[in-house]
């Protein structure tokens, strides 16, 4: 299944493949902020419509995701990252996904805040 | 009680003076577009006083939308949205993210759902008068 996505003000706009099984809320200080749920699929199943430099990238710590999110409405649609094995990733965050009712979506909660 | 709260690399901070010890904290999870990408939990208290205080004011976007009567604080920095405010007969009126506070005890929070669709702008700027902190103070420190 594709999905559509974007932030709110739509300068950041995205299409990506897969079937969203799961999703994952984090505690830890960026997460928590974001209030984002996140969902992890291989980098080439997303898509962006719109130029990559209209996200803004965040890096912070150790620097190993690259936070993207909309400088004029802050929402963070997706972030950049790798896999154990070095795979690139994007976590989605599927509250911005068009049509995805979020109540009827697992929610995994991961306890970020500790790690 | 003084709570404070930031975005993620601290350029938008704040102090909130909060009545009660422990306090009791409502925390709305609002429903509108805007709040649902966000994950929006906002919390106020017309008791409350908060001071904000802005590092580099040039590394803050104001976004608004629909009736355009809020203005959401964004750090273009890290992207984190601390607080929204209103301005309402010449006087400004904010709520501040859940999300962004710090040091705050869970068990403080009464959380809920907040859904104001069909709200006409004369009813929810008298809803903000309310129940929004109304005592608002922006301080740019120095550079």
């Amino acid at each position: 299944m594709i999905y559509l996505g974007s932030c709110h003000c739509g300068k950041v706009a995205f299409e990506v493949e897969g079937q969203i099984d799961s999703a994952m809320s984090c505690n830890c200080s960026i997460c928590q902020r974001k209030g984002s749920l996140l969902w992890f699929v291989p980098r080439a199943k997303l898509r962006l419509l719109t130029p990559e430099e209209n996200a803004s990238t965040y890096l912070f710590n150790k620097h190993a995701i690259r936070h993207r999110f909309c400088p004029a409405c802050g929402i963070h649609p997706y972030a950049d990252g790798t896999d154990q094995k070095g795979n690139p990733m994007a976590a989605i965050n599927i509250r911005c996904l068009d049509g995805v009712d979020l109540s009827a979506i697992p929610v995994t909660h991961f306890d970020g805040r500790s790690k | 009680m003084i709570i404070t709260g930031k975005c993620h690399c601290g350029n938008i901070a704040f102090e909130l003076d909060w009545d009660g010890a422990p306090p009791r904290i409502p925390a709305r999870a609002c429903g509108c577009s805007f709040c649902v990408k966000h994950g929006g939990v906002w919390t106020s208290n017309p008791r409350a006083r908060l001071t904000v205080e802005i590092r580099d004011p040039s590394l803050v976007s104001r976004y608004e939308f629909g009736t355009r009567t809020a203005t959401f604080h964004v750090c273009a920095q890290c992207g984190i949205v601390p607080l929204v405010t209103s301005e309402i007969a010449n006087r400004l009126y904010a709520v501040v993210s859940v999300n962004a506070l710090e040091s705050v005890d869970p068990a403080w929070l009464d959380r809920a759902a907040a859904n104001f669709e069909g709200e006409d702008v004369e009813s929810r700027l008298a809803r903000r008068q309310r129940n929004w902190i109304a005592d608002v103070r922006f301080a740019e420190s120095a550079a």
